[in-house]
């Protein structure tokens, strides 16, 4: 790539990522979610990944590291789930608003996301989900620049042309 | 107070700026960056070379950022989304303290 992309890459990257986290953010409130807002987190690596190659690119892919931030995000998801299961009598039962009154009132506030909103448990599930799917969708996009990378090794550029 | 009257960020935020700010996406997008700065490399790589300087640039473009962005999402407080900013510097300090050392 060129250098301006190498010189504006890495940095973009951070705004992608900190543009992914507010859309994560915002999900129990705006359009935008855990999905969407992962999806633009994983741009930022993305990006980087196109600009600076597998080799080079400033994100340390290694499989230990990515594996433990997914298992994060899906074993959380169950966590929170079992929760609900355990206190309100339901898988995800949302234990911080409590709308069917089952929870002492501390345990609805230590679930409870604190701002004005107070959706409970809901914006939680959107962090953890955004962490997943951050995850997922940058290993596919690593796989598919792999195996492209591998299977042009084995392309006769006269035949491309 | 000249000051205040003649930029509207600080009139705006002038009353209390720790009353207006809710602590979940405050803590929870330095948690989201912080996690992601951890799958990042420490050192620098090749053809990437961002000093002190660089870091401070891109925060202080993540706050401008942030500012156009407004209150997202409809938060009536700050005139700037806290997550954004916070999962930039999450993602800073997660570099900086857990990075890996990248391969020469």
């Amino acid at each position: 790539m060129s250098d301006l992309l190498k010189l504006i890459g890495y940095p973009v990257s951070f705004i992608l990522i900190g543009y992914g986290a507010m859309t994560i953010l915002g999900g129990h409130i705006t359009p935008g979610g855990g999905f969407q807002g992962g999806a633009m987190m994983a741009s930022g690596a993305i990006l980087s990944v196109i600009t600076y190659g597998l080799k080079d690119n400033p994100f340390n892919f290694s499989h230990e590291r990515m594996s433990v931030i997914e298992s994060l995000g899906a074993l959380s998801y169950v966590f929170l789930g079992l929760c609900g299961l355990l206190l309100g009598g339901s898988f995800l039962y949302n234990s911080g608003t409590d709308l069917y009154g089952k929870l002492p009132a501390g345990i609805s506030t230590l679930f409870n996301y604190p701002d004005a909103l107070h959706a409970g448990i809901i914006p939680y599930l959107n962090i953890v989900v955004g962490l997943k799917v951050f995850i997922g969708l940058t290993t596919i996009v690593l796989l598919f620049y792999g195996v492209t990378k591998l299977s042009s090794d084995y392309i006769d550029d006269e035949e491309i042309d | 107070m000249v000051l205040e009257n003649t930029i509207p960020f600080l009139q705006s935020t002038a009353p209390n700026i720790l009353g207006m700010l809710y602590s979940g996406p405050t803590i929870c997008g330095f948690i989201i960056g912080f996690l992601v700065g951890i799958i990042m490399h420490k050192t620098p790589t090749k053809g990437i070379k961002l000093t002190t300087s660089s870091w401070a640039a891109i925060i202080i473009a993540g706050i401008i950022v942030a500012y156009w962005f407004g209150t997202f999402p409809y938060y009536q407080g700050l005139p700037l989304g806290p997550g954004f900013v916070m999962a930039i510097i999450g993602a800073i300090v997660g570099r900086g303290l857990f990075g890996t050392k990248a391969k020469a």
